[in-house]
């Protein structure tokens, strides 16, 4: 292997996880150490997990000297024998356990933030900087601290743009919540796109004259475009009026007559939209008037006395003027955005100063500017490991501010001839809308690192075999996206058909050809160990979709798909084996909802089975038992609200304890809960309340023994795992918990283990990257362009070019829709319209190429499958011709086989119990030393008390006063120096203190201090109370203790600190 | 046996009295079980030797007086604003100055020279030069660093450098600083010490022992070196040869380093044990994140303790992460009784801390205006729902959060905030001197609370007292000068670290403690949780401002280090145990980490142990919601004849259009709002919501024309009329917000927020439905809502179980007027409604209720005509929607588009009356059957907004 520098295309089930262990492992052998060169970097945490188990075993197996599929190409390519391959694999093995710290295999974001931490003090962080996750959260919040200040002078233009933004909303008739709105809006901010302009838009935003000047300017384009429109119209209605004819009269009639533009053109659906048949009558009035029409000379005279030239010109006028009031116009439709973004990408930053914060989105800008300004080995010296190789995973779903960050650290690499690889499918890229760009794999990453002459540096590598489905599923897939791709290819190529300009006529072109490139290399190889036989299935169904018909068709296809489900485990088929993709999470609700149903209805078979899954009942709010403790704290923040008392009341007779009676049984008792829950609860409401939310929530599930309801027991633990999450970080209150919770709630959900043998229904998005011998898709039919219906907005960004004033704005965020076909940024539109198409086809691509065994598509019959509006469209339209069976509706392959494989060991366990108990009765908190003495803690005095005590049993002597300060000098001398007491100090005695004594079984006792001479010894006791009958019994019994040790003449003094009494202990 | 007990055998064996005996841990803990040992042995009381921890040994070496870390980084403050390069203020400062001390610290624990370290590189001549006492590959390590910086030093490297370079000076200036007051911290005590050991009289009667000690410091390692040398002090070792002899175990590395060193080595044993490799159970558990660990484990201890022969003291909790203390309390079974436990109670989930963080934002957000000052609501209404302060004026609390939802209140006058319990009048007060504030609170709550056996809160103010003491004490003159906003900042920093220890039975019982306090002792029964990466071993050390090239150039410690020294912890905690349990987190997220940890896969794949591993999973399952179905049992007849005349009870009411509405909507809901009146106090609004938009367009629209009247009630509205009452909107809706926010500080009010937005975009409206009025002028005005309170009434008669019932039925209208014998009954909507409708069937519809706004106006139509207050001959019913009301083709009128025929603006009323009047009657007879059922609506959108959504799991 020679180039230093790996593309590698790899479609669905081709290994790539593989390959990139393949070359890991090839790094970690080709020299001691190697490893600790190596950076792995991949997409998810979880992969990232997977990837090193994944390289670990592999080491193992091979140090154990087993064969493994990768054994031959790293033999050959290492250039060893079998034996020199299992003692390096054994030494990588141990070196990559050993130094665990070294072995780097990381997502992208966590390299990142590695790296910029090392450089916080020079990019003006705080050292102690954190990643916030909950994106949510912290929009809220800025957005809440935005619209705290808009009251204020300085904030006025922030009020109009927020204003002029509000009212658009309303006057669509939405919405009153235009806060939600705003926070729509505020996600721009965190695009690459905005990203790299936000300066200037911040600078932009300052000058409100310089905006100013481009409002009024785009107002003067459209003013002037009605003002003209409307005179050339009132002079051809006053003409005519004169005339005294009904516009009606000419040819067309009161529909079609050419006349009616002069009426129309303004108040039409479409204003000033030109139709075909108007652009038709241009110059040609002579066929305006019918054959034999009486009125023949008036309307002829109406003609020439000028309606003609008047229509003449206004058609004229709007071919000429149109794209410049359509580009005023949608670039006035979202100016005010522009304020509003940068205000809030203005009180982001604060937030992220207040809180010493940063987001995930931040890192790739934030390194950006540490590596463009540093030299790649500094950037290594600086963080502590080099590396020389780099190998990427899952390369389409990279971002270009990732990428920008990764190419000179690559291309340095590469220079130095140093291996690395980049993997990917951009087939599978589907990830666009989260700043994804395909567009690096298939071609930019090419050019970054190859420079002129890619040949000499780059390899680039198709991985070609699917080794994970059966030959039909795999020939299926062949066929079809071959098909699409010339299907969608024509489709494209005829819309732009009707572009006037040529440049983007012809640039349009490139990129469709260019787009779907992407799929030349879709023809996949059936792997060797399956070839030869006609293994796997495919069905694909078309349930007739009529306006008004008995069974909606999406009934029909959820009726068909439990028909499937019952099918196939008569086949000998688990549910596990089984997954239903869906492409949006609600799709997956309802069908989980149908098998619910279905199961408890009369038609279902006993003997078969029908649990789902579904990401949505994963949710933790989908359990009684989080729902009910949810609903229970929130009333003990406010015992007024009795919806919240009805809601826990409800749920806990109904779910917890599975009350029998009916609804209004248990609703009309709300007031009189008390009596129907554990009395613990209602006794202990008030301690409870006043608990860390950790601790009451481990007090509710005992107090109402909530752990008895076991199939939610995952639930609880879920619930109790995202309370310790908050209240590892923030602080223990129920409000501030319940603020949190309304926040995450929607996004917090189970984890279920693989083995739960029950259908898995989850999105397409979801399914990225995993397998299942079963497939179903029962709603092949999303839309294959932005939805833009109703305020689901999609703003494109656009460049300015060279046009006043648009070339003032350095970025103008339009409304994504038909509507800029007619503007300066047709080029744009075309292009994103392309783009969107694609992720769709990618998800139908992603969605085929999960099964194993068998797949299922349902999806309802297209009325116009030429248009492709839908992604069945074009399903439909690239079917192979055999397969289709008679009706037209039903095409299929293949034939399901039995299963036989064996079931997998499961090393799963369920708790039986799931304990909570109360703890205050084992262990109490350390009592501080002042409330053990009964005083007051706060009085200052008490506290020097103690110290003084502390301070005198160090001293021995009277000399050694002289090594304290000063204020503690005094104090304890005006002690020692006493006459009552100085004696004791003197250096005739030999003194101990704090002497320990160990009593047989591990008691110790302490005593402040023995004074002992040739005569006698006398033990002393400090005390800093009164004088109690206790003092005198402890010291009699260290006397006793003594004496036991061997001591004679032991006697004892009690010496009183506040009155400096000394006491002799009577024995 | 464990190590501590060979000690204290070996100790017993050798002495006859232990009056010159002092044994050396490396932490005080370990001292606690050597005293316990000894007790078990001996058979008379006996003079314990001396024990101490390494800290307190060293220590007894110096007279300086150890600073804490916080106070060290005051200190440094004032040394370093002599230096600093820019200007930066101490809030800006203080966690760099808390990493500088920690990098301070550890360059005087490993003695390192200071004017060698800070060495800045410019020139190649000065590369070349510089670090001639390193070794090789020393050199090669840290000239790799600098000589990125040459021949030119680029921006990022030009920041690094200009903290850099002062570093040496700080140092040295912070040094003397510190040293004429004869104080240190920490890591300099022990260089002091170390470096002057060598001068340090021996007492010689004394017999020095040091035991179980493993990575040691440069300064700890030259002092027990000169003991050992000078002394013959001896060194008891915890090691096992399983790591101590392979050198691939990282666990050995500093203890095979000791063993060849000329002096330590000769302390070595001349056998290392083998108790690694004897009989040993493991087992590991895989749990998605981690009180599910704590559950498990759980369950085991209880199996474990169904054993007659177990013993509590030989099994440990290892907690590597702290915050699993909680969850591990809650979780133990009863069997277990006695625990004990070497960490503390968190500070930061007390009641206290949340009080004091919310006092501290209150004056945070606190604004001084000239009028006085002004509260942000959030923490107002976070310390009136506070568990210490609820309750102390139940009554005043109450109503003040009730006013501050109603109203939306978001900043709070001062004057609103009074009440008469002393605590609160403390709290809720302008505070600028943040230390005594919070300290008179604390004395306050104290005062508040004792003797009320809530012994565990005033364990809490008592701490929070004595650290808040102790920090402004620290702080000396600047603690007033401090912001709030940083003072936030420092106090959650801090409490996040404050813990109240427990009182357990500290030698007996189920012991539970954090890795570094295992060292030195050993268990039979050991369960570790949390085993994953960046847990054990711990994630990487806190940040350093030192390079990683220089410190390993300098021997200072790097992640490695940390990593041998957890690596040793483990092993060494497992060589004498017998059944050890792994419990770990299967989830990988950022910032979580599902990782296995290392330890663990050394284990299986070096040690020969096999690891059965099992992975913890219930069965799950929900059961799905059922359908609500509320009867009309007697009771809730009972409840719904409140709308029937005849009713006499107090709550007699009467249904209302909205009602109504709500019934075709959802009966469920119209059951639970009109019946069962379950009620919700309203929240701070997040969002605007439609109803309040609404409300304030109509009062804001009828002030407006009351206003313009007068008295003269009668009086003919002329276009030229409507710019006088334009004047008044801006005045009419501000007064309408306070109104409505119950606002009683009328002069004070400013409105804020999203009310500003909501107000313009009023503003508007008003001003396009009075363009309407000035085009539709002259007109005369006969209602507005209808005149009174009470609006319109009609009683309905029904047959209720074949009993002749009259349902009680009122509404209020917005504006009523009249011109050239037209009345129109008017409405104003902001809502999304339509105002077109196929037939009247349409306005009753279950099914779709796109013509609720008709059905409203259509039964404002019908009171207002069965009331017939005038001579009329028109009766127009009419729509303000703000969805059309910019549309041009814009037109009040009601829109019938019944099937195939043309559509007709509807002008007179009375044509549709019958028709309605009988649909009317058809669902008031619905409403009161007593055989249908209130029932869910099947279209689940119309549940997104409902209030009762939770109720019917709608979500
Ligand atoms: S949530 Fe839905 S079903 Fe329940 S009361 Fe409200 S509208 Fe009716």
């Amino acid at each position: 292997m020679s180039l230093p520098f790996h593309i590698y295309r790899s479609s669905a089930g081709s290994g790539k996880t593989f390959t990139l262990a393949k070359e890991y492992i090839r790094l970690a052998l080709s020299k001691p150490h190697g490893f600790k060169e190596i950076l792995g970097v991949t997409f998810t945490n979880r992969a990232t997990e997977e990837m090193k188990s994944r390289i670990v075993e592999i080491l193992e197996e091979l140090s154990e000297g087993k064969t493994h599929p990768m054994t031959d190409y790293l033999i050959s390519s290492l250039e060893i024998d079998t034996n020199t391959l299992r003692k390096r694999a054994k030494s990588a093995l141990t070196d990559i356990l050993h130094q665990y710290g070294r072995f780097s295999v990381v997502t992208i974001d966590s390299f990142f933030h590695q790296v910029i931490r090392s450089f916080a003090k020079e990019m003006g962080l705080q050292g102690t900087f954190s990643i916030d996750l909950d994106l949510n959260n912290v929009m809220e919040r800025v957005i809440d601290n935005m619209l705290l200040d808009i009251g204020t002078e300085e904030h006025v233009t922030l009020r109009k743009w927020l204003t002029e933004f509000a009212e658009n909303r309303v006057e669509q008739g939405t919405n009153w919540d235009f806060r939600a709105e705003i926070k729509k809006l505020a996600s721009e901010t965190l695009k690459e796109e905005f990203k790299a302009h936000s300066q200037a838009i911040a600078e932009l935003s300052k000058s409100p004259e310089l905006f100013g000047n481009i409002k009024n300017e785009l107002n003067g384009t459209i003013k002037n475009f009605k003002t003209t429109i409307s005179s050339i119209c009132a002079e051809a209605i006053a003409l005519i009026e004169s005339k005294g004819i009904d516009p009606a009269w000419y040819k067309g009639g009161s529909t079609q007559s050419p006349a009616l533009i002069f009426y129309r053109i303004e108040t039409r659906d479409k204003p000033y939209e030109l139709t075909k048949t108007q652009q038709s009558k241009y110059g040609q009035p002579e066929t305006w008037i019918k054959v034999k029409d009486p009125n023949d000379p008036i309307l002829a005279e109406a003609i020439a006395a000028g309606l003609g030239r008047l229509y003449d010109q206004l058609i004229d006028f709007i071919n000429e003027n149109t794209i410049a009031y359509r580009s005023a116009l949608e670039t006035f439709r979202y100016l005010y955005t522009y304020g509003i973004l940068s205000e809030i990408n203005h009180y982001l930053e604060k937030y992220r100063d207040d809180n010493d914060v940063m987001l995930i989105a931040d890192l790739p800008d934030f390194l950006n500017q540490i590596i463009n300004d540093s030299e790649t080995p500094y950037i290594y010296e600086k963080v502590g490991s080099r590396y020389a190789h780099y190998l990427i995973d899952e390369f389409q779903d990279t971002s270009s501010f990732q990428w920008n960050n990764f190419k000179p650290l690559v291309k340095n690499a590469a220079d130095q001839l140093d291996f690395s690889m980049v993997v990917g499918d951009v087939k599978q890229s589907i990830y666009r809308f989260r700043g994804g760009d395909w567009e690096l794999l298939q071609s930019k990453v090419k050019q970054d690192i190859g420079g002129q002459y890619p040949e000499a540096i780059i390899k680039e590598e198709n991985l070609d075999i699917n080794w994970r489905s059966d030959a039909n599923v795999i020939n299926f897939n062949n066929t079809l996206f071959l098909n699409s791709v010339g299907v969608a290819i024509d489709f494209f190529l005829k819309s732009i058909e009707e572009v006037q300009d040529g440049t983007i006529k012809k640039n349009i072109h490139i990129q469709i050809k260019d787009a779907f490139g992407i799929y030349h290399d879709v023809a996949q190889n059936v792997a060797p160990h399956k070839k030869d036989k006609d293994q796997g299935a495919v069905r694909v169904e078309f349930i007739p979709d009529e306006r008004g018909a008995e069974v909606h068709w999406k009934e029909e296809s959820i009726a068909q798909t439990i028909a499937q489900v019952e099918m196939l485990q008569r086949e000998g088929y688990e549910l596990r084996d089984i997954a239903i993709l869906t492409r949006w999470n609600k799709e997956g609700k309802q069908l989980a909802d149908a098998f619910v149903q279905y199961k408890n209805s009369s038609s279902a078979d006993p003997s078969l089975r029908y649990d789902v899954i579904s990401s949505e009942a994963l949710y933790l709010t989908s359990s009684h038992v989080v729902r009910f403790i949810v609903s229970l704290i929130k009333w003990l923040q406010d015992e007024a609200n009795t919806v919240v008392l009805t809601e826990w009341y409800y749920e806990y007779r109904k779910y917890i304890i599975k009350d029998p009676q009916p609804d209004n049984e248990i609703i009309t008792t709300f007031q009189n809960w008390e009596q129907f829950v554990p009395q613990d609860f209602v006794q202990q409401k008030d301690f409870i309340k006043s608990l860390p939310v950790f601790e009451l929530m481990e007090e509710v599930i005992r107090v109402f023994e909530l752990a008895q309801i076991k199939e939610e027991i995952t639930y609880l633990q879920g619930f109790q795992d995202a309370i310790l999450d908050y209240s590892k970080n923030e602080r223990g209150d129920i409000s501030s918990f319940l603020e949190w919770w309304e926040e995450v709630r929607k996004e917090r959900a189970i984890q279920v283990s693989d083995d739960n043998n029950a259908i898995k229904i989850l999105t397409i998005h979801k399914s990225k990257g995993l397998e299942f011998p079963i497939v179903l898709i029962p709603f092949l039919n999303w839309s294959a362009d932005h939805i833009t219906t109703g305020l689901r907005d999609t703003i494109i960004w656009c460049h300015g070019g060279n046009l006043a004033p648009y070339n003032k704005l350095p970025i103008i965020p339009l409304r994504y829709g038909e509507a800029l076909v007619s503007t300066y940024w047709a080029e744009y539109y075309y292009q994103e319209r392309l783009k969107v198409f694609l992720d769709n086809v990618n998800v139908l691509y992603v969605a085929l190429t999960r099964a194993v065994n068998y797949l299922w598509i349902a999806a309802p019959k297209p009325k116009n499958p030429e248009k492709l509006t839908h992604i069945n469209d074009l399903l439909f339209s690239s079917l192979s011709d055999e397969g289709w069976k008679e009706d037209g509706l039903l095409w299929e392959k293949g034939s399901i086989t039995k299963n036989t494989k064996a079931k997998e060991e499961v090393r799963e366990y369920a708790l039986s119990t799931y304990h909570s108990h109360f703890w205050r009765n084992k262990i109490a908190i350390k009592k501080s030393i002042s409330s053990q003495l009964g005083d007051n803690p706060f009085l200052e005095a008490t506290q020097k008390g103690i110290k003084i005590h502390d301070l005198l049993s160090q001293v021995r002597y009277l000399s050694d006063l002289e090594s304290l300060d000063e204020t503690t000098r005094n104090k304890i001398e005006r002690i020692v120096t006493s006459e009552s007491i100085a004696s004791w100090f003197d250096p005739q005695w030999q003194v101990d203190v704090e002497v320990p004594i160990v009593l047989p079984g591990g008691e110790v006792k302490r005593l402040d201090r023995i004074n002992t001479n040739s005569e006698q010894t006398v033990i002393i006791d400090y005390k800093t109370g009164e004088p109690r009958n206790k003092d005198q019994n402890q010291v009699a019994g260290y006397i006793k203790l003594l004496q036991k040790m061997g001591r004679e003449k032991v006697s004892g003094r009690l010496i009183y600190l506040q009155d400096l009494t000394v006491l002799t202990v009577r024995v | 046996m464990t190590f501590i007990k060979d000690i204290a055998r070996s100790l017993i064996d050798n002495h006859a009295s232990f009056d010159n005996v002092t044994v050396v841990f490396p932490n005080r803990r370990a001292g606690l079980f050597l005293i316990q040992a000894l007790g078990q042995i001996v058979d008379k009381p006996t003079r314990l030797p001396q024990i101490l921890s390494m800290q307190d040994f060293v220590y007894r070496h110096s007279k300086l007086e150890q600073i804490e870390t916080l106070e060290a980084v005051f200190q440094l403050f004032e040394v370093y604003k002599k230096h600093r390069p820019t200007e930066e203020s101490f809030d800006q400062f203080f966690f760099w100055g808390e990493m500088i001390i920690r990098d301070f610290e550890e360059i005087d624990q490993y003695l390192v020279n200071p004017q060698q370290l800070f060495t800045s590189i410019k020139s190649q001549k000065e590369l070349d030069e510089e670090f001639y006492f390193l070794s090789d590959e020393e050199r090669e390590t840290i000239l790799k660093f600098w000589s990125t910086f040459l021949p030119e030093a680029t921006r990022t490297q030009e920041a690094f450098l200009q903290t850099w370079k002062i570093l040496l000076p700080v140092y040295e200036a912070f040094k003397s600083h510190l040293l004429d007051q004869k104080q240190a911290y920490g890591g300099l005590i022990y260089r002091e010490v170390a470096e002057q050991i060598a001068e340090t009289v021996l007492d010689e009667k004394e017999e020095v022992y040091f035991a179980g000690y493993n990575a040691l410091t440069f300064a700890e390692e030259k002092i027990i070196k000169y003991y050992v040398r000078e002394a013959n002090a001896k060194i008891f070792w915890d090691i096992d040869n399983y790591y101590f002899r392979d050198k691939k175990q990282e666990a050995g590395f500093f203890l095979r380093e000791y063993a060849n060193d000329s002096v330590l080595g000769k302390t070595f044993p001349k056998e290392v044990p083998n108790r690694f490799k004897s009989e040993k159970n493991f087992q590991k558990t895989g749990v998605s994140l981690e009180v599910g660990q704590v559950k498990s484990l759980a369950e085991s201890l209880a199996e474990l303790a169904k054993d007659p022969t177990f013993q509590a003291d030989k099994t440990v909790i290892v907690l590597p992460k702290e915050h699993m203390l909680l969850p591990v309390l809650h979780s133990l079974p009863d069997e277990i009784d006695k625990i004990n436990i070497t960490m503390g109670y968190p500070l930061k989930d007390t009641p206290v801390f949340s009080l004091l963080e919310s006092v501290l934002l209150l004056q945070y957000y606190r604004t001084d205006e000239l009028k006085g000052a002004k509260y942000y609501y959030k923490p107002i209404v976070e310390l009136l729902n506070h568990p210490l302060l609820f309750s102390l004026e139940d009554e005043r609390i109450k109503s003040l959060i009730k006013s501050i939802k109603k109203g939306n209140l978001i900043r709070l006058d001062e004057n609103d905030l009074t009440f008469e319990h002393p605590l609160l009048k403390i709290i809720f007060a302008k505070r600028d001197q943040a230390f005594h504030y919070l300290k008179s609170i604390l004395h306050g709550l104290h005062d508040t609370w004792k003797d009320k056996g809530h012994d565990l809160e005033l364990e809490f103010i008592e701490n929070f007292y004595g650290h808040i003491t102790k920090l402004e004490e620290m702080m000396g003159a600047r603690a007033n000068e401090l912001s709030y906003d940083f003072l936030i900042k420092l106090f959650r920093r801090l409490a996040r670290s404050l813990k109240v220890p427990f009182t357990g039975e500290p030698l007996q019982g189920l012991q539970i403690m954090g890795i570094l306090e295992t060292r030195n002792l050993d268990f039979d029964h050991v369960f570790v949780l949390n085993m994953n990466e960046d847990s054990w071993p711990a994630a990487a050390k806190k940040g350093s401002f030192i390079p990683y090239n220089i410190r390993k150039a300098f021997d200072l410690p790097v992640n490695d280090h940390q990593d041998a020294i957890y690596s040793y912890l483990f092993y060494r905690l497992l060589q004498r145990a017998q059944n050890v349990h792994f419990y770990h987190n299967t989830v990988s997220e950022f910032n979580v980490n599902g990782e296995v940890s290392r330890l663990v896969k050394q284990l299986e794949f070096e040690s020969g142990y096999k690891i059965p591993h099992r992975i913890l999973s219930n069965p799950i399952q929900t059961t799905p919601a059922e359908e609500i179905r509320v009867e009309k049992t007697p009771i809730i007849l009972q409840r719904l004849s409140r709308y029937l005349v005849g009713y006499t009870g107090k709550d007699q009411s009467r249904i209302t259009p909205s009602a109504l509405s709500t019934y075709l909507d959802c009966s469920l809901k119209f059951y639970f709002k009109y019946v069962e009146k379950l009620y919700e106090p309203d929240e701070v609004q997040e969002e605007m919501d439609p109803m309040l938009f609404g409300n304030i367009l109509h009062n804001s629209m009828e002030t407006l024309y009351k206003n313009f009247l007068g008295k003269e009630t009668s009086k003919i509205v002329q276009p030229q009329d409507i710019f006088w009452i334009r004047e008044g909107i801006e005045t009419v809706i501000n007064k309408e917000f306070i109104k409505h926010y119950g606002i009683k500080n009328v002069k004070k009010f400013k409105l804020e927020g999203r009310s500003i937005i909501a107000a313009d975009i009023l503003k508007k409206f008003i001003n396009k439905i009075l363009d309407y009025d000035e085009a539709y002028a002259p007109f005369k005005i006969i209602g507005l809502e209808a005149g009174t309170k009470e609006g319109y009434t009609i009683d309905f008669p029904i047959n209720i179980d074949e009993t002749r019932q009259s349902v009680r039925l009122k509404g209020i209208i917005d504006r009523l007027d009249i011109k050239e014998g037209t009345v129109r009954v008017i409405d104003y909507k902001t809502g999304r409604d339509s105002k077109s409708f196929g037939d009247i069937d349409a306005l009753f519809s279950k099914e779709n209720r796109d013509a609720k706004a008709i059905f409203q106006v259509f039964f404002y139509a019908y009171l207002f005509e069965s009331n017939s207050p005038i001579e009329y001959n028109v009766l127009e019913p009419a729509i303000f929607n703000s969805k059309d009301l910019f549309d041009k083709k814009f037109d009040w009128r009601v829109l019938l588009k019944e099937k195939k025929s043309p559509v007709v603006a509807i002008k007179e009323w009375r044509r549709y009356k019958e028709d309605f009047v009988d649909r009317l009657s058809e669902l008031l007879h619905e409403v009161f059957d007593p055989e249908i059922s209130f029932e869910q609506t099947e279209d689940v959108k119309r549940c997104s907004y409902c209030t009762y959504k939770e109720i019917c799991n709608r979500l």
